[in-house]
């Protein structure tokens, strides 16, 4: 850990772009790597149902009144946001690039970027809710412990519209665990919502990480549909502005 | 669409996205560290104007027919005939050109230089670990991009790139490589510099090269954007009609 120290000054006092001291982000300057490819696992005995979860009456009340059509974001090509996007258990990957002041996980969704600051930084006032949230992260030997506020209430923590509120707190303990030879992302999660959950919630994560494997833009495009639409649309009036021209329709 | 619809699909696209990639080569050390929230700029380091698409690119003359065709139908309808009026990513190397206030944040680690577009939440990955382009490649709207240092240079070749853009045509041949590097403006204030050389010969008479240049923001941490807000703020206000799938 204080070798990292110097190089994270340095950054600091560069606010990016500058002479880079040789590497200073190797891999080696870190407590643990995360950096790759990650595609989750299923969860057994699921932690998030609804039944095994002690909501308030205003929880309960939230729950009920959910109605996928119109409150579940991913429907208009909006993010999952924070935590849902890393407790969904859909086989989307995810990729975390890491340096010593800042871990980034890029989930091949609806432009879910998490920017998870290590430097050390106070979290900005005013701070307005967002589908991200705001997460600050801190080492505990081996594991990174995420601290995530500023959810907004628009997003939810599951796809049956589990709520929650602007206040909820995040907590994570992220961990590498080798098990039946193949590489593990833990990540421990408990979130206090006291308005909608009289006692937090605790979920587990696994992730596998997906060897060799890399991420493509090309799974990002919601409105891919859409799009083909507009696009046959412009092709068609393309033709027809070029068939006019032919015949001198057109100047 | 569904959202089972909008599963299938996405699930599809993921299988088809995902691929292993051999690695080899011998990788030069970074001396520059690019990491950073940039903000772009149109004004060069003399504080001149800088253009970022040539006003007349050197189009073969059957494409120029087909562009000009365009021209009169998106000088028209501007709004119709843009990518990003359908919440779509931008298509290389036009995220690399636009001169708009959205930054760009770059990090930079072992063997990667990540790029993350506040706009669409575009994300450019590109590879630094002497490897070479995978073989079957699938056209996507960043392409595929391979860099290496040359000095303080970033030299980044960009292949693979989707077609779907009008406004900068190209075809599936078309190759980009950038020289991204550290300058001084005229006060010597730090500017990034990304000079694209286009070289596609099914489109263009010759290759040509444009420039983009952008400002250091420390501090700054990109917002969220997310084009589709729009939508659902119309949606959770009760008003649904300007939704396309739910006409």
């Amino acid at each position: 850990m204080p070798r990292v120290v110097p190089s994270l000054v340095l950054l600091l006092i560069l606010g990016g772009g500058g002479v880079l001291p040789r590497n200073s982000v190797a891999a080696s300057a870190l407590p643990v790597d995360f950096s790759g490819v990650w595609v989750p696992a299923a969860r057994s005995g699921d932690a998030l149902a609804p039944d095994k979860l002690h909501m308030t009456d205003r929880g309960k009340a939230a729950l009920a009144a959910f109605d996928p059509r119109h409150h579940d974001s991913t429907r208009f090509c909006m993010p999952y946001g924070t935590p849902r996007n890393t407790l969904s258990t859909a086989p989307y990957p995810l990729e975390i690039v890491q340096r010593p002041e800042r871990l980034t996980m890029i989930f091949d969704r609806l432009g879910d970027v998490r920017r998870v600051f290590l430097d050390g930084r106070a979290r900005p006032n005013p701070l307005w809710p967002t589908w991200l949230g705001h997460s600050l992260g801190h080492w505990e030997g081996k594991t990174l412990v995420i601290e995530t506020v500023a959810m907004t209430e628009e997003s939810i923590l599951a796809d049956d519209g589990l709520p929650h509120s602007a206040e909820m707190q995040v907590v994570e303990r992220l961990s590498l665990a080798p098990r039946d030879g193949a590489q593990w992302l833990v990540d421990e999660m408990t979130i206090t919502d006291p308005a909608l959950y009289e006692v937090p919630i605790k979920v587990t994560q696994r992730f596998r990480r997906a060897e060799g494997a890399e991420m493509s833009d090309g799974s990002v495009s919601c409105l891919m549909d859409q799009w083909r639409q507009d696009l046959e649309r412009r092709n068609q009036a393309l033709a027809g502005e070029l068939s006019a021209e032919k015949k001198g329709a057109r100047p | 669409m569904t959202m089972g619809a909008l599963a299938r699909t996405t699930t599809l696209l993921f299988v088809l996205g995902l691929q292993i990639t051999a690695r080899g080569g011998v990788a030069v050390a970074a001396t520059v560290d690019l990491t950073g929230v940039w903000m772009p700029t149109a004004l060069g380091p003399d504080g001149n104007r800088n253009r970022t698409w040539p006003a007349k690119p050197p189009l073969l003359p059957a494409v120029q027919v087909q562009y000009d065709a365009y021209r009169v139908l998106a000088d028209a309808n501007p709004e119709d005939f843009d990518n990003a009026r359908s919440c779509l990513p931008y298509i290389m190397p036009r995220p690399m050109l636009v001169v708009a206030q959205y930054p760009l944040e770059i990090v930079q680690t072992d063997g990667r230089v990540t790029m993350i577009f506040e706009l669409h939440n575009d994300v450019r990955r590109i590879y630094l670990d002497g490897r070479t382009p995978p073989a079957g490649l699938r056209p996507t709207w960043m392409g595929y991009s391979i860099g290496h240092w040359d000095g303080d240079a970033l030299v980044v070749r960009t292949t693979s790139v989707r077609d779907g853009t009008i406004d900068q045509p190209h075809g599936p041949g078309m190759v980009l490589t950038e020289r991204l590097r550290l300058i001084k403006d005229k006060d010597a204030n730090t500017m990034l510099e990304d000079e694209i050389t286009v070289d596609d010969p099914a489109t263009y008479a010759e290759p040509f090269t444009v420039r983009n240049f952008f400002r250091q923001r420390p501090g700054v941490e990109i917002g969220e954007y997310f084009c589709s807000e729009d939508l659902w703020q119309q949606n959770l206000s009760g008003n649904t009609t300007k939704i396309p799938w739910r006409n």
